[in-house]
């Protein structure tokens, strides 16, 4: 089939020569491109991590009323609900509930002798008295002797551990969080892992969160801490997240 | 620049062409859509480019999107690429020795199906073998082998007639 080739090649006609147009408007092309897939990326991770902490939540216990300590006095930051105007007719749902109150003292960290089932990675500590829970490859720390945690605000009495890879879009490896890749993150020691942390350091409100890398993979360990019954700092989920690993 | 930009800006310098002219032969001479092909495939591989250049090579994943885009575009017979403008542009088509004999190649190949036309210029512009040709386009060897030997009679039929009729005039 040389003639066929021949004949081919003749019908592609000569090589056009690339010119600086050619190649800038290429390049541009691409990097909007990746612009536009590590935003969609990101977008998606966080309507996937919404509805699964969301659901995690739905399904806690509601808790046991007999003998639960009242909640204690004190002086908590509880955040005004923000009326906001929808433009829809629809009324938007607005979680009005107050979060639990500060207890006086942090809760403290106890050693965790029972891997966590069902998923990969565990903690060798977990705050005393609380429970584990599993739910949809995420692991759920709770207090089981909050009472009545449905008057509560969702949001506001669980702690969350997952695991997730971060994704390489040709930067380099990144969590889904984050436009950046995790090399050039600002990192913190947790353990003797690299971690980054977001959140208010030292400051037990809001939410918190830290990644934690695992070795030199693109594993992490995810920890969300939204408990205000923890009454945690940073240096706290710190030295609690510096015990979450993948299994051996 | 970045390096990644500078690397990639390398690798198209050096192969936009090659690409040009397997999309203008895929696209039966259909400049602008041949162009289109080319920065679909340009543009989808800068995004992955890290991850190409390490595992599989830029030109095979590029040669890949190239056809896929190709098929998918073929597919698509309800897509209509051209819309209606007042002016009508008139692109010149790149100069050939013999453009009779060009036409009716691309002629010849526009009426392949999708897949045939795509084995053709793959074996027979690109060199590529069965195996190669099988891995670009997703399916087995013993496909594309298929394929190939449906395209070649047709278009040694097709070509034969027209070139025949071509030398009868001359």
């Amino acid at each position: 089939m040389t003639d066929l080739k021949e004949l081919l090649d003749e019908a592609a006609g000569p090589e056009p020569t690339v010119t600086d147009a050619d190649l800038s408007a290429d390049l541009t092309r691409g990097h909007r491109a990746l612009r536009r897939r590590r935003i969609t990326g990101f977008t998606t991770g966080a309507v996937a991590t919404a509805l699964v902490i969301g659901v995690s939540w739905s399904v806690l216990p509601s808790g046991t009323t007999s003998g639960a300590p009242q909640p204690a006095v004190q002086a908590t930051k509880t955040p005004k609900p923000v009326q906001t105007t929808p433009k829809d007719y629809r009324k938007l749902h607005q979680d009005t509930r107050k979060p639990p109150v500060i207890p006086a003292k942090p809760v403290p960290l106890a050693a965790n002798s029972t891997p966590f089932a069902g998923v990969v990675f565990t903690c060798d500590l977990i705050p005393r008295g609380w429970a584990v829970r599993s739910f949809a490859k995420q692991i759920v720390l709770y207090d089981p002797k909050l009472a009545n945690p449905s008057q509560y605000h969702d949001a506001t009495y669980v702690l969350n551990v997952w695991s997730e890879d971060m994704v390489d879009d040709g930067d380099g490896l990144t969590p889904a969080k984050y436009g950046e890749a995790w090399t050039k993150l600002p990192k913190v020691r947790a353990g003797n892992q690299q971690a980054v942390a977001t959140g208010v350091p030292g400051s037990p409100y809001g939410r918190q969160q830290v990644f934690l890398r695992q070795g030199n993979t693109k594993h992490l360990v995810t920890i969300t801490n939204q408990a205000w019954n923890l009454a945690w700092d940073m240096n706290t989920l710190l030295t609690f997240a510096g015990s979450c690993h993948y299994k051996k | 620049m970045s390096d990644r930009d500078a690397e990639y800006l390398e690798y198209v310098t050096a192969h936009r062409g090659r690409m040009l002219r397997t999309a203008r032969l895929l696209t039966a001479g259909d400049t602008h859509w041949a162009e289109d092909l080319v920065q679909v495939a340009l543009t989808r591989l800068y995004v992955h480019w890290s991850k190409v250049r390490k595992e599989d090579g830029a030109a095979r994943y590029a040669d890949r999107i190239l056809v896929n885009a190709f098929l998918d575009e073929r597919r698509r017979m309800w897509r209509r690429r051209e819309s209606a403008t007042e002016q009508l542009y008139d692109a010149a088509s790149p100069p050939s020795q013999d453009p009779a004999e060009r036409l009716t190649v691309l002629g010849a190949l526009a009426k392949l199906p999708r897949r045939q036309h795509a084995v053709v210029v793959l074996r027979y512009f690109r060199d590529f073998d069965v195996q190669t040709t099988a891995e670009l386009m997703g399916c087995s060897e013993g496909t594309v082998k298929s394929q190939t030997s449906r395209a070649l009679s047709t278009m040694r039929e097709l070509l034969h007639d027209s070139l025949e009729t071509m030398e009868s005039l001359r």
